[in-house]
């Protein structure tokens, strides 16, 4: 295995999807932030623009965006809900995703729609690390 | 071999090429579309900021708008762009479930710059990649890039330069060249190329688009066949179009202007003078785009361009600027007598901690007319003296080779000279260079803490080592009108003959006074 695949974290409290976002029960509520995959291959994180507190959300619409070396990444909502709160210090403090991606720099919490998140659709932290090899491998071979 | 479609939109306005852009990537996320490679061409020209961009910050709104150029967003990230006529703009929209554009960005930019990279090298440019997404020549940029994804889509963009209007570019846009001063201009110049410099002249369009289709043909293994917009992508253009015309595109993303700062520094070392012009986000604290010049001696040539592309988004922090810079010297061989990475570092901290000045009293806008000894302008504290010029004072003035004045009101010295007087400062005259000397000397003998003065940014720049040796704190304020520099009279102001007058500024050494004068001086905001 190259690449130094091990490095990535892939904490199994929570889940993945393959848009590398995390997202983590907490109640009621989801919270939703990138993955250590995303920041650490991305590079610096630059500008995060995050929806506002109150919008409603829908799968396939947009929740967040963010950009580093002239990437623009969007993620869309994996679950239909009301964002609840998002992460003010993340968007004045875009590198917080990079320094501490599943903890300070969380993106959004949403409450969903009674049961309305599919969690055998996201990834476990095992099933999630599996496709990160996978990709390391493809990229491996594409070189 | 897999085929790609290559089409060609021709030229266009700014927000039907955008709305194009959301047209075809969202075709492509839908698999109502194969892969495809694009050619895009604007007309009018086109102010384009990066998807997080704010206008205010970045475009020049009237220059443009009595210019006939377009201002627009692009879906693709990094920094404002003019994207007039001339320029060639290709792009790649393509499925992201090919293994081999799953890889990461970096990976990615690399394999989708080749393409541009195998065209240009056929034209007879020997042009390579540099990261993050720049395509140079010999260090000058000719191609930037930028991308975007959406649904296990991706586009990925790039502009040649294939000719360049540089003077448009500086009006229409705002960047570290607010005087469009000739040096400005050529130090742009400098920094950016284009196929009609390279080749002598610019081939043919269809030349150059043959060659980028051939380019990336090989470096993707695929070909290519000509083709339309497909009636799905018509459809969301037309509906598409009316978004990216409105304000509510165009102004998605609002900033103050402020937020923007242009900060100067001029760093002596030993082996030669380096200038900073920083163009920094003061919210973000970071480094937009730097530019470095000054008389220093550096091999290879390109170095200082590639440390300015090292140092983009950089945090304008100690602790992350030196690991930048000394990242950049540890990855490479280079050599400069007399001038060393941390000369870099101090120069880039001079400009930076002007960021700050404003929280110690000076205007944001004229920040880059107090230059500091010794300490950050907001640790100078206490001045006991003012120094003034003598080529502030008239020529017809019988004092103006004296350390003395009247305040007769005939010139701005003796109101400085008042200033000084009403905060118990000493006001002094320097006559000429060596008078300086010795008066800091004594003034050091005789325990000041520091001192005030007026001259202009090329005498500091000139003497800062000077003054550090000597080792007095000190406040300086620029001056105004032309210098003996300016003139090539610096070696008749050096022994006091210099025969023309310049005008002290005196609203800002107010400021400054008020800040650093006499009794040690509450905080800000206590």
């Amino acid at each position: 295995m190259g690449n130094g695949m091990h490095q990535w974290r892939c904490p199994a409290d929570r889940h993945y999807d393959a848009e590398h976002l995390w997202v983590k029960r907490e109640g009621d509520k989801i919270v939703l932030g990138v993955t250590d995959y995303l920041q650490d291959t991305a590079g610096a994180i630059l500008y995060v623009q995050l929806p506002a507190p109150g919008a409603e959300v829908a799968p396939g619409e947009q929740l967040l965006s963010l950009e580093a070396a002239k990437w623009v990444g969007h993620f869309n909502a994996p679950v239909a809900g009301r964002v609840i709160a998002v992460n003010e210090e993340l968007r004045s403090r875009p590198a917080l995703a990079n320094e501490d991606p599943y903890g300070r720099g969380w993106s959004v919490e949403v409450r969903p729609v009674t049961d309305a998140l599919d969690w055998d659709a996201l990834m476990t932290a095992g099933a999630y690390r599996d496709f990160l090899r996978e990709l390391v491998l493809e990229e491996e071979a594409g070189r | 071999m897999i085929t790609w479609r290559l089409l060609d939109t021709g030229p266009r306005n700014a927000a039907e090429n955008m709305a194009l852009d959301d047209a075809i990537l969202e075709a492509r996320a839908r698999g109502l579309v194969p892969n495809t490679l694009r050619f895009l061409q604007f007309s009018p020209a086109a102010a384009l900021v990066g998807y997080h961009q704010a206008v205010e910050q970045e475009v020049r709104l009237d220059y443009c708008h009595s210019h006939a150029i377009d201002v627009n967003r692009r879906l693709t990230g990094g920094g404002a762009i003019l994207f007039d006529p001339s320029q060639l703009g290709w792009e790649i929209v393509a499925g992201r479930d090919e293994p081999l554009f799953r890889a990461r960005p970096e990976t990615l930019y690399r394999l989708l710059a080749e393409g541009a990279i195998r065209a240009l090298r056929a034209l007879g440019v020997e042009a390579s990649f540099r990261p993050y997404n720049d395509i140079e020549v010999h260090g000058r940029k000719i191609s930037g890039t930028g991308g975007t994804e959406r649904e296990g889509a991706f586009l990925f963009q790039g502009t040649l330069l294939v000719d360049f209007d540089v003077v448009t570019m500086i009006k229409a846009l705002r960047l570290p060249a607010e005087k469009l001063k000739d040096k400005e201009i050529v130090s742009f110049k400098q920094r950016v190329t284009c196929l009609k410099e390279e080749l002598g002249q610019a081939p043919p369009i269809g030349e150059i688009k043959a060659a980028i289709a051939r380019g990336f043909a090989e470096a993707l293994g695929v070909s290519f066949t000509p083709g339309g917009l497909s009636p799905a992508e018509e459809d969301h253009l037309a509906a598409a179009l009316p978004r990216f015309c409105a304000t509510d595109w165009i102004h998605r993303v609002k900033r103050p202007p402020a937020d923007q700062r242009f900060l100067t520094a001029a760093h002596k070392a030993p082996g030669g003078l380096i200038r900073i012009v920083l163009q920094a986000d003061a919210h973000y604290r970071r480094i937009k785009q730097v530019f470095i010049t000054g008389d220093f001696f550096a091999y290879p040539q390109r170095l200082a361009y590639d440390l300015e592309v090292a140092l983009k988004n950089a945090p304008l922090e100690e602790t992350a600027l030196r690991g930048a810079v000394e990242r950049f010297f540890g990855g490479r061989e280079w050599f400069m007598p007399g001038v060393d990475a941390e000369d870099f570092v101090q120069a880039l901290l001079q400009a930076g901690r002007k960021l700050d000045y404003p929280d110690f009293g000076l205007p944001a806008e004229a920040v880059n007319e107090v230059f500091t000894i010794r300490k950050p302008y907001g640790e100078v504290r206490q001045a006991t003296a003012l120094l003034l010029p003598y080529c502030a004072k008239p020529t017809w003035c019988a004092y103006r080779n004296e350390d003395a004045c009247i305040e007769c009101g005939g010139c701005t010295v003796g109101e400085a000279y008042r200033l000084a007087r009403e905060r118990g400062m000493r006001a002094i005259t320097i006559t000429n260079y060596e008078h300086l000397e010795e008066t800091l000397t004594q003034l050091k003998a005789e325990g000041v803490e520091s001192f005030v003065g007026s001259c202009c940014e090329a005498f500091y720049a000139k003497h800062q080592r000077d003054f550090e040796r000597i080792g007095l704190t000190g406040a300086l304020v620029d001056i105004d009108n032309v210098t003996c520099y300016d003139l090539g009279e610096e070696q008749e102001a050096h022994q006091g003959t210099f025969d023309k007058e310049t005008q002290l500024k005196l609203d800002l050494l107010e400021k400054v006074l008020d800040r650093v004068a006499g009794e040690p001086l509450k905080e800000v905001g206590t």
